[in-house]
């Protein structure tokens, strides 16, 4: 039997075990790859789905259980990241560089072309980033995101088109657009 | 169409919404390498996005959230029943010493019937304030005499010194600052000793000003 969020919740809150493992394998897997796609370093991503959780069982008293609970979560791992990459851009890492360099060296154009996306969004504002990661690699609509980020939808949409012109601009910049054909 | 209308098109398209507008724009494309850039541009962008989708990213730490979840509850726990017992200790300790106040300053008739149950008490309290009494004369004596104490390890013991001829013997010079520091102990000794009686003797006297239950006349 599947419980409902609500349920969930009122259980994790009576401190069951069982009910705080459920939680933690229910949303960990979107948390975690939130964090490994906007982090781009598996070890900050770590640290910082485990600070997401800790934070969403201190505070889950305070969940208005009339609302759902994914975007609700989503917003804490969403402000943990944002945290986290101004922290990180106010002291790079050598550690970063490496990892970009060793470990996702493109094989091949499709790599290539994933590495460079990825590259373009390490550049975008931070909301801009995220919006787009949301959007497009966890196919979140516009509506969970306004939620998750506490936004109206119309202000959503204006970063995720921003920031696709900025990808967009970058791939051709970098020559990733294959030439036209007279 | 203008490239702007184009653009938000391409938008729409990328938004997954269905483009409407869609045969004007391929005319408006035809004649525009700009935006057929931009499309182009798209397309790889969409075949990029799939890539990065398909990359399966590696199981999270399910098992070390979980243990680090468990153990903060635990702590969070633990942490509000000591608060809770610290303030039902306070509140306890709080009424009882207003309960002993109220006992010994209102001796008047109109005492509370529980009068008499706190009387029976009173024997092992005057028991308890005259420990106490005594607790702080010894202390007071004991502080006289670590402050007298150190002062004794400058006062050199008597050596034993090989006899030297053509030397005169120093120990005559050590004669008088081992006389000085006696004084100096004696003094301090002297001087501390009016605080302990004065201590036993405000001790004494608060003993005697404690009322006396007709169960226990000596009031111990």
């Amino acid at each position: 039997m599947t419980l409902d969020d609500a349920d969930l919740v009122q259980r994790c809150l009576h401190g069951e075990a069982t009910a705080i493992r459920l939680l933690v394998e229910r949303f960990q897997p979107e948390v975690f790859g939130l964090c490994v796609r906007l982090l781009h370093h598996r070890q900050d991503a770590e640290d910082v789905t485990q600070e997401v959780f800790l934070r969403v069982f201190r505070s889950l008293r305070r969940w208005n259980n009339a609302r759902p609970l994914r975007p609700w979560i989503l917003r804490i791992a969403v402000n943990r990241c944002r945290t986290w990459l101004g922290r990180r851009a106010r002291r790079p890492e050598l550690v970063d560089y490496l990892q970009d360099t060793v470990a996702d060296r493109p094989a091949d154009d499709a790599a290539e072309l994933a590495a460079e996306i990825r590259a373009a969004l390490e550049v975008l504002r931070p909301e801009y980033r995220i919006v787009f990661v949301l959007f497009h690699e966890h196919g979140h609509s516009y509506e969970m995101i306004a939620a998750a980020f506490d936004r109206p939808v119309g202000t959503i949409k204006t970063w995720l088109h921003r920031a696709r012109l900025e990808v967009l601009q970058r791939l051709k910049r970098r020559g990733m657009v294959p030439e036209r054909h007279p | 169409m203008r490239c702007a209308d184009c653009l938000e098109l391409l938008q729409r398209s990328l938004d997954g919404e269905s483009a409407a507008g869609g045969a004007e724009c391929e005319l408006h494309l035809a004649n525009c390498p700009a935006c057929q850039e931009w499309f182009a541009a798209a397309r790889r962008l969409e075949e990029g996005l799939r890539v990065l989708r398909a990359q399966i990213s590696e199981p999270g730490p399910s098992e070390r959230i979980v243990a680090l979840v468990l153990r903060d509850h635990a702590l969070r726990r633990r942490r509000r029943w000591r608060a809770g017992w610290a303030a039902a200790a306070a509140v306890a300790l709080a009424v009882g010493l207003g309960l002993w106040r109220g006992h010994y300053t209102d001796t008047g008739p109109e005492l509370p019937p529980a009068a008499p149950v706190l009387a029976s008490e009173e024997p092992s309290l005057q028991r308890q304030v005259a420990e106490v009494g005594s607790a702080l004369a010894d202390l007071a004596r004991r502080t006289t005499q670590e402050a007298v104490g150190p002062t004794r390890l400058f006062v050199p013991e008597p050596v034993p010194t090989p006899r030297l001829s053509n030397v005169t013997l120093v120990s005559q010079a050590w004669e008088p600052p081992k006389q000085s520091l006696r004084d100096v102990g004696a003094g301090v000794s002297a001087g501390l000793e009016p605080v302990t009686t004065s201590f036993r003797r405000a001790v004494d006297l608060f003993l005697r000003d404690l009322p006396v239950s007709p169960d226990n006349p000596t009031g111990l």
